[in-house]
């Protein structure tokens, strides 16, 4: 078993001298659902483990000018009970509801998830089709990093030695558009992601046509990859006219899976072409819905 | 170097030095004695460590020590109240919601958090909240009526010490 240091500074300035003191060693800690098992099983060396628990700004999340901000140690619990995040960001409440159990979604954060950048973390592809972006702390000062951008392979991240994420911020949705995320597991709970499909679509005033569209891949590929074919099978078609076979297709072509012990590459081919088109239908019905009731 | 840390455990305060890679199932089980919280997988999965860490069910093996510095922790051992065993144990005894008695614990301290949560889940509310807890021997079904019989109000009342009449 590994050893190492344990500090937890109680403000910014504090974690910022602890990452000028440790350097590169400083190792962040949020949840730790993954983090605490990595270093038991010695898969992740770690030589000083800073908590953030202390740091007040980085609990909770709130909505203000038209920005949803979830800091680093909310939890996927609270995150995906919220009923402003239902209504704001719905991808990304379905999304961490499906993380672990009820007494991991406690602990883990979805900063954390994100961090711990695993292809198959549904958290990324729900805030891919958000256009989230985390806001990350370092000795250079604060920056944003485009989720899309944050995860540079399975557990890579575009994360200089010494930054840690500090908020995750949502463009709160606009009117006439809905968001979805949905997975498929072999279990309903306590799984992890065979397949997953984030999507964001915005609509005409009528909600009949498709204006604008994010479709996000989970499982399918080293990071969480838009699929810009699904994208354009369904932007400016009106949703009667859409094309669901091409929409699936779109979805299986922008893929790059791999067979592992959850599934084949082509069971994964497979499956997206059936849950792409599933969640873009979940996220227009959601969109007609925030239209009717003017949201 | 050691941490240290002040927790209150079921009621009492107690304030310790811990090794960093200390988890709160070790604290709990080797500092504390309190050997109600079991390690089962020690990955998250199986929820035999399950403990209540202020007032929210967490996995004890996921969770350092040093991290419920300042916390409320209630373990199996102290879910019991007034003299007798919680809504959910009486539950479990009466309907015989046990075999092995490993998982049992995270069990009772879990389906407590899920009733507190939930007054009156459904079925599929208590598969779902007992989810990240694994039994190998009952098949889950007694553990669900057991649940529903807490929910309904219709536990037995049964002293925490059954040589002493606590009515």
């Amino acid at each position: 078993m590994s050893r190492y240091e344990y500090v937890a500074p109680s403000t910014i300035d504090e974690a910022k001298d602890v990452v000028a003191e440790y350097g590169d060693d400083v190792t962040p800690l949020a949840g730790g659902t993954d983090l605490i098992v990595q270093t038991r099983e010695r898969s992740r060396p770690v030589r000083v483990l800073m908590a953030l628990r202390r740091l007040q700004a980085l609990g909770g999340h709130e909505l203000q000018d038209g920005i949803l901000r979830v800091g680093a140690m909310a939890s996927a619990y609270e995150v995906a009970r919220s009923p402003t995040v239902q209504q704001v960001a719905a991808a990304l409440a379905d999304s961490a509801e499906l993380i672990g159990s009820i007494q991991i979604m406690h602990r883990a954060t979805v900063a954390g998830n994100v961090c711990n950048a695993a292809p198959s973390a549904d958290t990324g592809a729900a805030l891919v089709v958000l256009d989230a972006e985390a806001v990350v702390v370092g000795p250079e000062g604060t920056r944003p990093i485009p989720i899309h951008d944050l995860i540079q392979g399975p557990g890579q991240t575009a994360l200089a030695p010494g930054e840690f994420v500090q908020d995750i911020v949502v463009p709160v949705a606009p009117p006439n558009s809905g968001s979805a995320y949905e997975r498929h597991t072999p279990r309903k709970e306590m799984d992890i992601a065979v397949v997953g499909v984030g999507a964001f679509v915005r609509l005409d005033e009528a909600a009949e046509k498709i204006e604008e569209a994010r479709v996000a891949l989970c499982a399918v590929a080293p990071i969480w990859p838009r699929s810009l074919k699904a994208e354009g099978a369904i932007v400016d078609v009106r949703i009667t006219s859409i094309d669901w076979h091409d929409v699936g297709q779109g979805a299986a072509a922008d893929a790059s899976p791999i067979s592992d012990l959850r599934g084949s590459a082509s069971m994964r081919t497979e499956l997206l072409k059936v849950y792409a088109p599933r969640v873009i239908k979940l996220a227009i019905a959601r969109a007609q819905q925030n239209s009717r009731n003017g949201a | 170097m050691s941490v240290s840390i002040s927790m209150t455990v079921n009621g009492w305060l107690h304030e310790a030095a811990v090794e960093p890679r200390a988890r709160l199932l070790d604290f709990l089980r080797e500092d504390l004695g309190l050997t109600g919280t079991k390690e089962g997988c020690g990955t998250g999965d199986c929820g035999s460590c399950t403990v209540l860490l202020d007032g929210k069910p967490v996995n004890s093996c996921l969770t350092l020590a040093a991290e419920a510095d300042g916390a409320s922790v209630t373990t199996v051992e102290g879910i019991a109240a007034d003299g007798y065993l919680n809504p959910v144990q009486a539950a479990f005894v009466d309907a015989g919601a046990t075999q092995c008695g490993f998982c049992t614990p995270g069990f009772i301290v879990m389906a407590t958090a899920l009733l507190d949560d939930i007054p009156n889940p459904t079925e599929e509310e208590i598969r779902y909240g007992l989810a990240g807890n694994l039994c190998r021997c009952t098949g889950y079904d007694k553990i669900i009526r057991a649940v529903q019989t807490a929910a309904a109000g219709d536990s037995p009342r049964i002293p925490l010490r059954p040589n002493s009449d606590a009515s």
